[in-house]
């Protein structure tokens, strides 16, 4: 476990009320440079909460979040992303109506895009940014294998591939932090397979830290190196696979309570 | 980056080939179809700004006309002859009394003043989504119009202000229907104009890349607004009259209409909806005159509409604009996806 090595998010007293329903309490996470974590927790625990507060797609009722030494606790999600944190969502969210490669594009946006009077005036600049712009979302398409689909609409794609596509787009914004809401949710085991080579892959060449919530033991498992447990809210416990996986809290949470016996 | 050749040339052929038809239908037509076609380019600066709100960036406002007003009201009173100015407005504080503008520092003046508007009531009112920002933007048009009809020494009140000088001709129409065509050209084929399609898209997911959502807004409705108070301007100076009645509820609906029947973000389909709106509104008039049938354009209008959203909810173009425009933008594409690699991997952030 690389914990020496630098900070690079973490998370105090975190809590989250809906009305009445308390989503998160007291909920900590310290995520360091070039760790994989996996999140996991049943149905409705709040690891979705979780990442909407990292995020700043919401605000928390309490607690704070610091990214890269800066408090971002009230920050607004493209203030986050400015800082290198980048995402995909549980339940794909992709630009339907853009083709893929501008799908990709809108997350080099940031980095080279230009604004209003070069675009309007069609100054010099604006060439050379949508030059740039284009190199790296071609980069990213072809990293992924999705040249092919380059001008369709990301509506078109199998569901797959718009996992793909949402993880491409999410690596376009150049992060130092990605937080995964189950990529591999609703794929078969081939796509499953598929998609967990793929974030060990870029984990790799992009220097990544991750946060990974996902169902599917079997990915969970596989890939990281450290897991944290929440349930109804509560962080149950952190520890390695081996350990997560003979806990009996997290079996009786997370398996349910009639059958204790272990899983794959 | 051949590809760029033929498009490079298309668009400067097209301006030509536009001014040139411009010449002709000035020496070859009656003042009445000019001053039809001169508000078929009117609309079409219109529609195609109001694409920049409702289409890019996925705002439905309803507030252009009041844009208009602003731009419209603004020019009148600067380029009114100060006779004209000592006779109907004596009130007038002497400073704007003594002016006497021609008609583009008028138009641009007037542009500014109807984004400055647009940036004032922009930050309360964009917070707001779909209906309800409909409803806050048919608001302002509301409150403009009262404001202009209380604000008598300036504008004269519910009587308006007639006699303005006939400025606006076909060449100043062409001049800003080619203009506003251009920039939102350039807006929706670059950077910031996709941004602006992602925030329609998916709020979000766009904003969690960095986009930054009231920003990006705010100046699609600014650069919106600035249109349609330069076309404020040119309707004045066409039927030389403006009342606080002039830029109405109605005209807010036509222009949504025109945008959703030419397909939400086209330009080319505003351009064509636009054209296509306005001859029907001249061709059936003289026929609601002639038969006492009023109300019939409206009704011709609100079918088609209909006609629109139950076949093509996407209208004419949806989002696209026609293959052989951009084709060679995508081919340019597939020359220069050769490298593999990802140099500039984090240096962006760090
Ligand atoms: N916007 C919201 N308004 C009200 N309640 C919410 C909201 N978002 C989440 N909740 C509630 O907070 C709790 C945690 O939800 P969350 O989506 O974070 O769970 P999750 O761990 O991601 O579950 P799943 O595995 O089903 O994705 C749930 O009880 C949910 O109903
Ligand atoms: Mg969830």
């Amino acid at each position: 476990m690389p914990t020496e090595n630098a900070l690079l998010l973490k998370v105090e007293g975190l809590g989250k009320h809906f009305g009445g329903v308390r989503a998160l309490e007291e909920y900590n996470l310290t995520l360091r440079d070039g760790e994989l974590m996996g999140l996991i927790g049943p149905n409705g625990a709040g690891k979705t909460t979780v990442f909407n507060l990292i995020t700043g797609v919401i605000r928390p009722t309490k607690g704070h979040v610091f990214f890269r030494g800066k408090d971002i606790t009230h920050s607004r999600p493209d203030q986050n992303a400015a800082l290198g944190m980048a995402r995909t969502f549980q339940n794909i969210r992709l630009f339907k109506q853009l083709s893929v490669i501008d799908n990709v594009k809108v997350g080099v946006h940031m980095h080279h895009g230009t604004g209003l009077w070069a675009t309007a005036l069609n100054l010099p600049n604006l060439r050379r940014s949508e030059q740039a712009i284009e190199e790296r979302a071609l980069e990213i398409l072809s990293a992924f294998g999705l040249m092919d689909y380059k001008e369709e609409l990301a509506e078109n794609l199998p569901y797959g591939d718009q996992r793909k596509v949402e993880l491409g787009r999410a690596l376009a914004t150049a992060p130092r932090l990605l937080l995964l809401d189950e990529p591999a949710a609703g794929m078969n085991p081939q796509e499953t397979g598929e998609i967990i080579r793929l974030i060990s892959r870029i984990r790799q060449e992009y220097d990544l830290t991750i946060l990974l919530v996902e169902h599917n033991m079997k990915v969970i498992m596989g890939a990281c190196e450290s897991i944290q447990v929440i349930d109804r809210g509560e962080v149950l416990c952190l520890g390695t696979p081996e350990e997560i996986q003979h806990d009996p809290r997290v079996i009786e949470a997370y398996l349910g309570k009639p059958k204790g016996e272990g899983h794959a | 980056m051949m590809g760029w050749n033929r498009l490079k040339w298309f668009f400067p052929m097209l301006i030509l080939a536009g001014a040139i038809l411009v010449f002709i239908l000035r020496s070859s037509v009656n003042d009445y179809i000019l001053s039809i076609i001169c508000f078929a380019g009117i609309n079409i600066i219109l529609a195609v700004s109001l694409n920049l709100t409702n289409g890019f960036t996925g705002l439905f406002s309803l507030g252009h006309p009041a844009f208009m007003a602003v731009g419209g009201y603004v020019a009148a009173i600067l380029t009114f002859p100060v006779t004209r100015k000592a006779m109907l407005l004596p009130a007038l504080p002497s400073w704007l009394a003594a002016q006497q503008w021609s008609l583009l520092p008028a138009l641009i003046l007037g542009g500014l003043c109807a984004t400055l508007a647009a940036f004032l009531i922009g930050f309360p009112v964009l917070r707001l989504k779909g209906h309800y920002l409909a409803v806050a933007t048919l608001g302002f048009l509301i409150i403009l119009q009262v404001l202009i009809t209380n604000l008598e020494s300036f504008t004269r009140g519910p009587l308006g202000l007639n006699g303005l000088p006939l400025l606006t001709n076909l060449w100043w129409v062409y001049l800003w229907v080619v203009i506003t065509i251009y920039v939102c050209w350039k807006v929706k084929h670059s950077s910031l104009g996709r941004s602006m399609l992602a925030i329609r898209e998916n709020e979000m997911a766009a904003e969690c890349l960095g986009i930054p959502l009231s920003r990006t807004r705010i100046m699609a409705f600014a650069l919106g607004a600035f249109f349609a108070g330069v076309a404020g301007c040119l309707w004045a100076h066409l039927v030389t009259a403006i009342t606080p009645t002039s830029f109405s509820v109605i005209m807010a609906f036509h222009l949504v209409v025109m945008v959703v029947v030419g397909g939400s973000g086209s330009i080319t389909g505003a351009t064509i909806a636009a054209l296509m709106l306005t001859s029907v509104v001249e061709i059936l008039s003289p026929l609601e005159e002639n038969l006492g049938a009023y109300g019939i354009s409206e009704i011709i209008i609100s079918i088609g509409l209909l006609l629109i959203l139950i076949y093509r909810p996407r209208g004419i173009f949806g989002t696209q604009e026609p293959a052989f425009l951009v084709k060679q933008r995508q081919r340019v594409s597939g020359e220069v996806g050769r490298s593999l690699s990802y140099q500039n991997g984090k240096g962006g952030t760090s």
